[in-house]
């Protein structure tokens, strides 16, 4: 069997693969395996557990945004239109809540369930059973979440840092965001677990590590930050649990405890967690920008060095979030130049993707446009991060919309555009069909003018003074409200349409070859679309 | 660097070196130095703050980065 002309004979694997009936996105299991409702229940494959992610998170995505869309909906005008100031906190708290741990880490871990073993050559995850418990540990938090709405007093309304004395205060709403957040860390800490020890121990024979793609050393460095800094967020979450239940004074002040401190803890979590969604989201474009230039990546080894860059020095500038709260000038100076020094690899990775594109044959298939997207959006939000990482100009914003514009722009922008670009790179492996190219384009240049409608002016109502997390506002701020109100809504309708177009090309479209994208390298890739139920069954060896 | 496809991928073997047993063994070896790791942080960040000592939360990064180095090194040297 040939793959295509001029090129070698396939593996021996990829020839049992290719006599496998195909069926599509795997979505029909193979004689041996559970059907119905049991199969999905019963996941072991790391393809049904990666699809089973990436179902829940968009379904998380779009409760997260519905969210926002009533933040937006309220702060269109100025006065008090559709609801109390309390809800309003708790749609924010919860907006933050969902949309990190509900839609963008699940989303990235399901793109790591559906390619690291393709890309290592590995049959499954190393341990398919907990992958399974990992993923069935999400949906009862996502309910406790939401469900949180519904109990005496509302739900948790102390904003996603869940601030003591607040959430020490808060009704038993906030009880259920802490065994949410106690679910959701076991389930990141188990399926890290289970990422790294893939990759260390389940390589094809041959693939070194330095020989691996970097989406998936993006991954290795992100599931380590995991395993380090979400045990320590547990931990702060327990400490408040006992504060509000058995008269612990962890960061109860009358009590002699240190409020404070639970910002440094939440902090040595929150900020490396800022790279836990944005590494994996730098590996995807580290492999959509190769692909669609047609070249290799620019500075594999500086891209490798610069990751685990990131990943060790995330874990030292926790408390620039925290210069208003006041500090030796010592610590300021540290937790500033430890912060712009973060620029620096972070740049690095920039440089990379954007030399890999010089002279390279550029095509631009809604996956590149995404990417190109992204480096647009991320540079922005880079940039703002740069700025306010010098104290005094921290201290002056703080607080304010420009806060909001920053890490939208960073987080939200930066890792959504990286995943719409890894979707539609592989969705036509995953589903053995093409995608529709023009709504595709639509759904990015939509995306693209909506996103920085609602974000952009954020950074000057910041600059004016609006402060964040208020239900109403002075006259003044009215216009640029309104743009980002008309903006967020347009944002949250076009998410629709990527939507519609993942599931025409899951029920159809023309046929998706195995090698996909003329521009494509990887051992994913010479699997055929989709990809049997099991794949590398025999190792290949990598050269 | 990263790898060819497909012309620098040679003919599929079975595994060289490691049966599947050894690779199950080394996957759970793997797995229970990072959960001893991950519960590590989790319990000595709680205690550090009840004892108020910072000699506790140094000792517990101590064993995570230190420790998990030496155990990796000291399983390579047995190999």
């Amino acid at each position: 069997v040939t793959p295509r002309s001029g090129t070698k004979p396939l593996l021996r694997s990829q020839e049992m693969n290719l006599q496998t009936p195909l069926t599509t996105i795997g979505l029909a299991a193979p004689l041996d395996q559970p059907t119905g409702v049991r199969r999905w229940l019963m996941a072991t494959n790391h393809k049904d557990i990666g699809t089973l992610y990436l179902c829940f998170s968009f379904t998380m995505f779009l409760v997260g945004g519905l969210m926002a869309m009533g933040i937006r909906a309220e702060l269109f005008q100025p006065g008090l239109q559709l609801m109390q100031p309390e809800f309003f906190n708790e749609l924010t708290t919860l907006h933050g809540l969902i949309m990190l741990f509900g839609a963008f880490m699940p989303a990235l871990v399901g793109f790591a369930n559906w390619q690291i073993p393709m890309m290592i050559g590995a049959p499954d995850m190393a341990f398919p059973r907990l992958n399974n418990f990992s993923f069935w540990l999400l949906p009862p938090a996502a309910i406790l979440l939401v469900a949180s709405l519904f109990v005496p007093g509302g739900a948790s309304g102390a904003g996603w840092t869940s601030y003591p004395p607040l959430s020490v205060q808060m009704g038993p709403g906030m009880d259920m965001a802490i065994f949410a957040i106690h679910l959701l860390g076991v389930s990141s800490i188990v399926g890290s677990i289970n990422i790294v020890t893939t990759i260390l121990n389940m390589r094809a024979p041959g693939m070194t590590l330095m020989k691996m793609p970097m989406f998936v050393w993006t991954w290795f460095v992100t599931a380590y930050m995991i395993i380090l800094v979400m045990p320590v967020l547990a931990g702060a979450v327990t400490m408040l649990l006992t504060d509000r239940h058995f008269d612990t004074h962890f960061f109860n002040a009358a009590g002699g405890g240190d409020p404070i401190l639970f910002q440094h803890i939440f902090w040595f979590f929150g900020h490396p967690e800022v790279y836990i969604i944005g590494l994996p989201a730098f590996g995807i474009i580290s492999q959509v920008i190769p692909t669609f230039a047609r070249k290799p990546l620019f500075g594999y080894r500086s891209m490798v060095i610069a990751t685990c860059a990131i990943g060790i020095i995330s874990c030292t500038v926790w408390a620039h979030h925290m210069f208003t709260v006041g500090m030796p000038v010592a610590g300021q100076l540290f937790f500033m130049y430890a912060s712009l020094l973060i620029a620096v690899p972070t740049g690095v990775k920039v440089f990379s993707w954007v030399a890999t594109m010089w002279e390279g044959s550029l095509t631009f298939e809604t996956s590149m446009l995404f990417a190109v997207g992204f480096l647009f959006v991320f540079v922005v939000g880079g940039l703002t991060g740069v700025i306010m990482a010098i104290a005094p100009v921290d201290i002056q914003l703080h607080q304010t919309y420009y806060i909001v514009a920053h890490f939208h722009y960073v987080m939200a922008a930066g890792s959504l555009f990286a995943m719409f670009a890894g979707a539609y790179l592989w969705l036509p492996k995953w589903t053995g069909h093409m995608y529709d190219e023009t709504l595709g384009r639509w759904h990015f240049w939509l995306s693209m003018i909506f996103f920085n409608m609602t974000f952009f002016v954020m950074h000057f109502l910041g600059l004016a003074g609006m402060p964040r997390r208020v239900p109403d506002y002075p006259l003044q701020f009215a216009d640029l409200n309104m743009i980002a109100s008309i903006g967020a809504f347009g944002f949250g309708l076009t998410q629709l349409l990527f939507l519609y177009i993942v599931i025409k090309c899951i029920r159809g479209g023309p046929k998706a070859s195995a090698q996909v994208w003329d521009g494509a390298k990887g051992l994913e890739w010479t699997l055929p679309s989709p990809p049997p139920h099991h794949t590398f069954e025999t190792p290949p060896v990598i050269a | 660097m990263q790898p060819e496809n497909p012309s620098s991928i040679a003919t599929p073997t079975s595994p060289a070196n490691a049966t599947l047993s050894t690779q199950r063994r080394a996957a759970v070896r793997t797995a229970w130095i990072l959960a001893s790791v991950a519960l590590v942080f989790f319990g000595a960040n709680i205690v550090a703050q009840r004892v108020e000592s910072s000699l506790i939360g140094i000792g517990a990064l101590g064993f995570a980065l230190v420790g998990f180095v030496w155990v990796v090194i000291a399983a390579r040297a047995r190999q």
